[in-house]
């Protein structure tokens, strides 16, 4: 093993530049690999983050909360008993939760000609409840503080053709409520998601409670607000079983049960990265291919020498693929390296400016804080490897394979 | 017992539909401790013969006994294994391997066979010496004449104790000075050590004082001058 | 046997076969309906001529609306005036929690007045088919379908007893459903049922109309059941007592003005 180590190691570096070309695209490649693995795990935390910020990391919800087609079929009678149910638990698992009462309650809105059928949603607003609840949006003006204040969508607010200091009037026959009310507008809500922007119409619970449903909330979220990365999300499937056991009759779902469409496309981000690296190392192991099947040809004479020495097919085999081997090794240590510092580098956070704007239509903000585990790292180096033996078993097969006496005659 | 025994060997080359009759039946005993040439033109079938003594090819007729055991029906593995426990080689050109020092090409043979590193070392360098290489230890193939190189690779042979050393046309590439330099340090090998040494070769000044020669000539045996044990 | 140019020959326009309908019934001096002894073919005038029964002509009148719902029931009094048109006021009068709202069809238009908020909403197209008061009667029911305008019409199925429309809506049309069917009652063509399908062919409401009067040779019904056939779905029913036909309201009774204070007459 040794003589095919070292005769490997020198055979290498008979073509240095040959050599340092290979290593160095399979080191592209894994630091590519990183680079890649790196981002997807920011896409990752981001869409985490974006999405557990407007809907908590576990929401509790009355049954047929899915199907309901009535506001009044899915409510939450007790919300006051329910929050203080749920208060313990939370503060238990979770740093500094915040629990937010939501009633989102289907109306006419009206200003003083034009109106629109929302959907207006009412919450508590303490806390960072306002600034979740925009996910890095603008809000020119102020929350809702008192029943009769509201903050409208900028584009709902030029529908219906009101500003700041404006009314508008809310029209919700048929619940047990009072049915009507009527709101000055203390905001307007730049959000960067437009499809939410156009129904966004924010006021207090409290307002909604009277307007439709005293006393009821449609769901309670729990946000975890030091929650950032999406491996520390294991929390949020511990709160929510044990309030789905604490409150018999309610059912609490964690931030992906909420959004399963979600849920699946988190999970096909992996396997996808996984994929796309997987292609970058083919296409390195064609030129490494390119590079060992090469030397093999040029040193067929030698080879047929060494089979008439009496070295063995699997010796010689060995020596081609353990050339391989460290070439690409090489190339992929110090690929790896270097694509661990970049992603260390952009931990804190990488902007893209082409991509703000698209990013922002999904209502994600365009900030990729890089992260890679170790066993994506692992993955690059082992799949270097693989590369490397793939690469060369078949010019390693054929060296093997040769007839001394023809070899020893080959004309290039 | 000779050491070998070869009885009416064939073979026949097929390039396309051109058909090449190499040895058509040759007879052949070494015994051990020989200095013998076989000699004879290009197209002689003198390669083939040294080949298929080597186990290095298969004969389409015949047979190959060393030592009294059959080597011209081995599988590859087999007669690799062989080659490596018993024969020496040296050929016409490209004997050394470009990587490796003249010490380290000298001791191939020995680190194949896993022999350990003092003794190897300790064996490759007496076989430089006894072939005049001292000095030249660290040098590499491509600081080497071709003279040089080519006691390199006889070297090499002797350095594992073969049971024979077969040489290809050691001697092609060299001008007929060097070329007969390595022939004298051959013989001179047979007669200190008992090396049994048969090499190939159609240049008839070398043949002067080689005790035993075998003429081939169109794959058969034509004559035979001296005999084993010659002086 | 009237030999009338009917359906034995085409009939192309809707005003046509009506011109025709009505200078035959002149002629005759009976107070016939369109239906009359010819019942017509073309899907489109037996369109007509439902909903016309349906509508009844000019009238005030007062609904009793009852709301079910999963263990709830609210009752309302509810005073109508329509001119038999395209326009019609409606008041609550009961419970006092909810009275003084009210709702104005003018043509196209509707207005809803909350007497809470002390003034008057306009109802964008797109709520028109949302519950009028949370029932499962919708605020097109209200102000009345614009079938003709909205659906194009097929006939269906028909036999001795009854015949069904299938209607299915335009592309502009600002309806959730994807098809209603119409059955009605041959031969005075007065309304039986209509059930409406939502996009995916599933069932969703079904109206149920029944007990009917003569009013001017049409066949009104009087009682109305709205059931919800989702999972879950409630019932609404509504039923007309005191009611006058054949009136003819002013116009300052379609006015936001008598939205807000009512109209007296």
């Amino acid at each position: 093993m040794r003589l095919v180590t070292y005769l490997a190691w020198r055979n290498l570096w008979r073509h240095k530049r040959r050599s340092f070309i290979t290593a160095g695209a399979v080191a592209t490649v894994t630091f590519m690999s990183i680079a890649y693995f790196g981002m997807g795990g920011a896409a990752e935390n981001g869409l985490y983050q974006t999405l557990t910020e407007t809907s908590g990391h576990v929401q509790v919800l009355a049954p047929g909360w899915d199907q309901a087609l009535r506001l009044e079929d899915a409510l939450i009678d007790d919300a006051a008993g329910v929050r203080s149910s749920i208060e313990p638990v939370a503060a238990r698992l979770l740093e500094a939760p915040l629990i937010i009462g939501v009633l989102e309650v289907p109306a006419l809105l009206s200003g003083e000609d034009r109106s629109r059928g929302v959907a207006l949603h009412g919450q508590d607003w303490s806390d960072t409840a306002g600034e979740r609840r925009l996910g890095g949006g603008q809000l020119d003006g102020r929350l809702p503080s008192a029943n009769d204040e509201i903050v409208l969508g900028a584009s709902l607010a030029r529908a219906l053709d009101v500003g700041t200091g404006d009314e508008v009037y809310a029209y919700a026959p048929g619940g047990q409520g009072l049915g009507a009310a009527a709101f000055r507008v203390v905001g307007i809500a730049d959000l960067a998601d437009p499809n939410a922007e156009i129904v966004a119409a924010w006021t207090t619970l409290e307002a909604m409670q009277m307007l439709a449903a005293p006393g009821a909330v449609q769901r309670f979220e729990i946000h975890g607000t030091r929650l950032f990365h999406i491996s520390d999300d294991t929390v949020a499937a511990d709160l929510a079983t044990e309030l789905d056991a604490a409150l018999p009759g309610l059912l609490a779902l964690s931030w992906l049960e909420v959004s399963p469409s979600t849920a699946r496309m988190l999970r096909t981000l992996e396997p996808m990265m996984y994929a796309v690296s997987v292609m970058f190392f083919v296409l390195a192991g064609l030129l490494v291919l390119n590079t060992v099947y090469l030397s093999v040809m040029e040193r067929i004479r030698e080879f047929g020498v060494i089979h008439a020495l009496g070295a063995g097919d699997r010796r010689v085999l060995a020596m081609i693929a353990t050339e391989s081997v460290l070439m690409c090794l090489l190339g992929a240590v110090v690929g790896g390296a270097g694509g661990s510092v970049f992603v260390a580098a952009y931990s804190g956070g990488l902007v893209i400016e082409p991509l703000i704007e698209y990013y922002a239509s999904f209502g994600m903000k365009p900030i990729f804080y890089l992260s890679v585990s170790p066993g994506q790292v692992g993955f690059a180096l082992v799949f270097a490897f693989v590369t490397a033996l793939a690469a060369a078993l078949w010019p390693a097969w054929i060296a093997s394979r040769l007839e001394p006496v023809e070899a020893m005659r080959f004309q290039v | 017992m000779s050491l070998y025994s070869v009885r009416d060997l064939r073979k026949t080359y097929r390039v396309g539909d051109v058909e090449t009759h190499a040895l058509n039946g040759v007879d052949l005993d070494i015994e051990d401790g020989e200095f013998t040439a076989i000699a004879g033109p290009s197209g002689s079938g003198k390669s083939t013969l040294l080949h298929l003594m080597g186990a290095l090819d298969r004969p389409d007729g015949g047979e190959v006994q060393l030592a009294g055991q059959r080597i011209d029906r081995l599988g590859r593995q087999e007669a690799a294994r062989m080659r490596l426990a018993r024969l020496g080689f040296v050929f016409q050109a490209y004997n050394l391997i470009p990587v490796l020092s003249a010490i380290e090409n000298a001791a191939f043979v020995l680190e194949l066979r896993g022999v350990g590193r003092v003794e190897r070392e300790r064996k490759a360098r007496e076989a430089l010496a006894a072939l005049g290489m001292e000095g030249f230890e660290d040098r590499m193939p491509n600081q080497l004449s071709g003279g040089q190189q080519q006691r390199v690779a006889v070297a090499r042979a002797i350095a594992a104790d073969p049971d024979i050393v077969l040489a290809d046309e050691p001697t092609a590439n060299l001008d007929s000075a060097t070329g007969q330099q390595l022939i004298d340090l051959m013989r001179s090998l047979n007669q200190e050590r008992g090396v049994t040494f048969v090499f190939s070769t159609h240049d008839p000044r070398l043949l002067e004082h080689v005790s035993r020669i075998v003429h081939l000539e169109d794959g058969r045996v034509l004559r035979e001058e001296g005999g084993p044990a010659a002086a | 046997m009237r030999t009338l140019p009917g359906p034995s020959f085409p009939t192309p326009s809707r005003r046509f076969a009506t011109i025709v309908a009505i200078v035959v019934a002149l002629l005759t001096g009976s107070a016939t309906s369109q239906g009359g002894a010819e019942v017509p073919q073309d899907a489109d005038a037996i369109l007509d001529a439902i909903v016309d029964n349906l509508r009844g002509g000019g009238q005030r009148a007062t609904l009793r609306m009852t709301v079910e719902r999963a263990g709830d029931v609210r009752e309302y009094l509810l005073e109508v005036i329509s001119d038999g048109a395209d326009r019609s006021l409606t008041r609550v009068i009961e419970p006092p929690r909810d009275a003084g709202q009210a709702f104005l069809v003018d043509g196209n238009e509707l207005f809803i007045y909350s007497p809470r908020l002390g003034r008057v909403l306009r109802l964008p197209a797109s709520g028109r088919s949302d519950g009028f008061l949370g029932s499962d009667l919708s605020y097109d029911d209200l102000a009345g379908d614009e079938f003709r305008a909205d659906y194009q019409a097929t006939v269906l199925e028909r036999d001795d007893a009854a015949v069904v429309l299938s209607l299915i809506p335009a592309p502009t049309a600002p309806t959730p459903y994807g098809e209603l069917r119409f059955r009605a009652s041959l031969p005075d063509l007065a309304p039986q049922e209509l059930v409406y399908f939502d996009q995916r062919d599933t069932p969703v409401k079904r109206l149920t109309l029944s007990e009917f009067r003569e009013v001017d040779g049409r066949r009104v019904p009087t009682h109305f059941e709205v059931v919800d056939l989702t999972e879950g779905g409630g019932r609404t029913v509504a039923a007309w007592t005191e009611v006058e036909f054949g009136v003819e309201p002013p116009d300052a009774c379609f006015t936001q003005i008598a939205l807000e204070r009512g109209c007296d007459w």
